[in-house]
C-alpha cells in the first residue's frame, strides 16, 4: 500500500504527528475546561422548569447543539423573540404554546447564569 | 435588495451567530499514487470556511436574515431575505434563502453537523474523485433566489410542515448535458433560462410518541424540478424520502434520494451510445450519533453514491453504471464551549477505481 498525504504533510510520521497534535490539543483544552458545554444539570431547577428544559432539549436538538442557545448572550427579556425566530424555519414544528415554555425556560437559565457570574465577580472581589 | 435588507436590520432587534470551521483532510491511502486526482484541488489540504449571521425582528410578524459564507469558492450570501408570519401555520420567505430539500438542508452549516463531512449525496468539496462524477446528487448548500411558502400544523398528536417554493434553479452546461454548480454560484445570480424551478416538502413529525425514551420521529418528502440550460430545453428532476428518529440521546438519519438529469440528443458528446435522454443519479445516507460523557460525542454513518448513464467525453469514467459506498466512524471533542474538535475516518469503496482511506480532522468554532 503506497502511504501519502495530502497537503504540505509528506510522510507517515507527519501524519501521525498531526493527529497526535490534534488529540493534543483537544486533551489540553479538555482538562483546562470547566463546566459542560453541551447540557446542564437541570436536577436543582424547579419541576416546572425540568419539564421546560426536556421540552427544550427535544425541540431544539433537531437542527442544533444546545450548546448555542445555552451559552448565547440573549439580553434579559429577548428569548422570546429568539425563539419565535427559530420556530419559523420551515418543519422546525415549536407551536405557538411551546414557544413560549421554552422561551421561559432560557430567560430562567439565563438569569441563573448572570447570577452565578455575579456570586463569582463578588466572591473574587478583594 | 440587500441595502433595504441592511437597513432594516438596522432599525431592529438585532442577534448575530457564525462559526468558524478548519478542516484538514489525510489521505491515509492512495493506490493511485495522485492525491491531487483524487481529492481534488479544495481538498488537497487544509480548507476552511466560516458563516456570518445577522438576524433582525423588524415588527411582531417581519424578520429579517442575512447570512455570509466563506468557503473554497470564496464569499457568497448564502441568506438574504425577509419572512413574513401571516398567520401562524402561514408564512412567506421571500429573497435569497436555503432551498428546502431533505432533512439535511437545515443542518448544513459545520456547526450543526457531527461529522467533518456531509453525507455523500450533498457532498461538495470533500467528495473524494468529484470531478469524474461532477459531484453527487445536491450539493448542499444550495442557496437560491425565490419566495417559499411554508408552515406546520400540530394536533395532539402529530404535526404536519409544508413548504412550497419557486426559484431561480440550477444552472447547467448543455453541450455536456450536466448541472454546473460552480456556474449556479459564481456567475450572475440571477436565473439563466427565465424560468423558475419549483419545488415542496412534506414533513410528518410525531413529536410526542407513547415511550418517554423515544423522542421523535419524523418522515420527509421532497421533489424540486426545473430547467438548468439557457433555452429551457433539458430538465431535471429530483425526489427524496428522508426519517429521522431520536432514542434517548442517540439520533439515527437516514435519507434516499435521486436526480434525473435530461442530456441533448448529441451522441458526439458522449462516450457511450445513448440509450436513454437522461442520467440517473442516486444516493443515500444513514447516520447514528449521540454523546457519550459530556464532552465526547460519537458518530457512525454509511453513504452511497450511483450515476448511471451515459458519461461525458469530457469525464473520464468508464462505466456508465458507477458507484461509490463509504464508511465513516468519529469521535468529537467539546474541550470548551464554542470549541469542538470533529475526528474521523472514511474507507471510500469506488467500483471504477482502487479504494481510499481518508482522516479528517476539523475545528469548529462557534459564537
Amino acid at each position: 500500500m503506497t502511504l501519502s498525504i495530502s497537503s504540505r504533510l509528506s510522510t507517515p510520521g507527519a501524519c501521525l504527528a498531526g493527529l497526535a497534535l490534534a488529540f493534543a490539543l483537544g486533551g489540553s483544552l479538555f482538562l483546562a475546561c470547566g463546566s459542560a458545554p453541551n447540557s446542564i444539570d437541570v436536577r436543582g431547577y424547579p419541576p416546572d422548569m425540568q419539564a421546560r428544559y426536556d421540552l427544550f432539549e427535544k425541540r431544539c436538538t433537531r437542527c442544533h447543539e444546545l450548546e448555542r442557545p445555552l451559552n448565547a448572550r440573549i439580553g434579559a427579556g429577548g428569548w422570546s423573540k429568539y425563539v419565535r425566530r427559530m420556530a419559523r424555519h420551515p418543519a422546525a414544528g415549536i407551536s405557538v404554546e411551546e414557544q413560549r415554555e421554552i422561551a421561559i425556560f432560557l430567560e430562567f437559565h439565563a438569569e441563573r447564569r448572570r447570577d452565578a457570574q455575579r456570586q463569582a465577580l463578588e466572591g473574587g472581589a478583594p | 435588495m440587500n441595502g433595504a435588507l441592511l437597513a432594516l436590520i438596522f432599525m431592529a432587534d438585532v442577534n448575530f451567530a457564525g462559526s468558524i470551521f478548519v478542516n484538514q483532510p489525510t489521505l491515509v491511502s492512495d493506490p493511485t499514487d495522485d492525491a491531487r486526482e483524487l481529492l481534488g484541488d479544495t481538498s488537497y489540504g487544509l480548507n476552511a470556511e466560516a458563516n456570518f449571521k445577522v438576524v433582525a425582528e423588524v415588527q411582531e410578524h417581519v424578520s429579517a436574515s442575512a447570512k455570509v459564507c466563506y468557503g473554497c469558492h470564496g464569499f457568497m450570501a448564502d441568506m438574504a431575505y425577509v419572512d413574513w408570519t401571516v398567520v401562524e401555520p402561514f408564512n412567506v420567505r421571500v429573497g435569497r434563502f436555503p432551498v428546502p430539500f431533505g432533512e439535511f438542508y437545515l443542518r448544513h452549516d459545520p456547526a450543526n453537523h457531527r461529522t467533518t463531512t456531509k453525507p455523500l449525496p450533498y457532498e461538495m468539496g470533500r467528495m473524494l474523485r468529484r470531478n469524474q462524477y461532477n459531484l453527487a446528487v445536491l450539493p448542499e448548500p444550495y442557496p437560491d433566489n425565490g419566495v417559499e411558502f411554508f408552515g406546520t400544523v400540530s394536533t395532539e398528536r402529530a404535526e404536519v410542515s409544508y413548504s412550497a417554493y419557486a426559484v431561480a434553479g440550477l444552472k447547467g452546461d448543455a453541450s455536456i448535458g450536466d448541472l454546473d454548480f460552480i456556474r449556479s454560484r459564481s456567475e450572475y445570480v440571477a436565473d439563466n433560462n427565465r424560468t423558475p424551478a419549483v419545488g415542496g416538502r412534506l414533513t410528518l413529525a410525531f413529536p410526542n410518541l407513547p415511550v418517554p425514551s423515544w423522542r421523535w420521529f419524523a418522515l420527509g418528502a421532497s421533489a424540486m424540478w426545473g430547467h438548468y440550460d439557457d433555452d429551457a430545453a433539458l430538465s431535471y428532476f429530483l425526489g427524496g424520502l428522508d426519517l429521522y428518529t431520536r432514542v434517548q440521546k442517540v439520533n439515527l438519519r437516514g435519507e434516499v434520494m435521486f436526480r434525473r438529469t435530461e442530456i441533448p440528443d448529441r451522441p458526439e458528446a458522449f462516450r457511450h451510445v445513448l440509450r436513454d435522454l437522461f442520467v440517473q443519479r442516486d444516493g443515500f445516507y444513514a447516520e447514528l450519533d449521540g454523546p457519550v460523557l459530556d464532552r465526547f460525542e460519537w458518530l457512525v454513518r454509511f453513504d452511497g453514491f450511483r450515476r448511471d448513464g451515459a458519461v461525458p467525453t469530457v469525464s473520464s469514467l468508464d462505466s456508465t453504471d458507477s458507484r461509490i459506498l463509504r464508511y465513516t466512524g468519529g469521535i468529537n471533542v467539546i474541550p470548551l464551549t464554542g470549541i469542538k474538535l470533529k475526528l474521523s475516518y472514511e474507507y471510500w469503496h469506488f467500483t471504477d477505481f482502487p479504494a481510499a482511506q481518508v482522516v479528517h480532522t476539523g475545528l469548529v468554532g462557534t459564537f
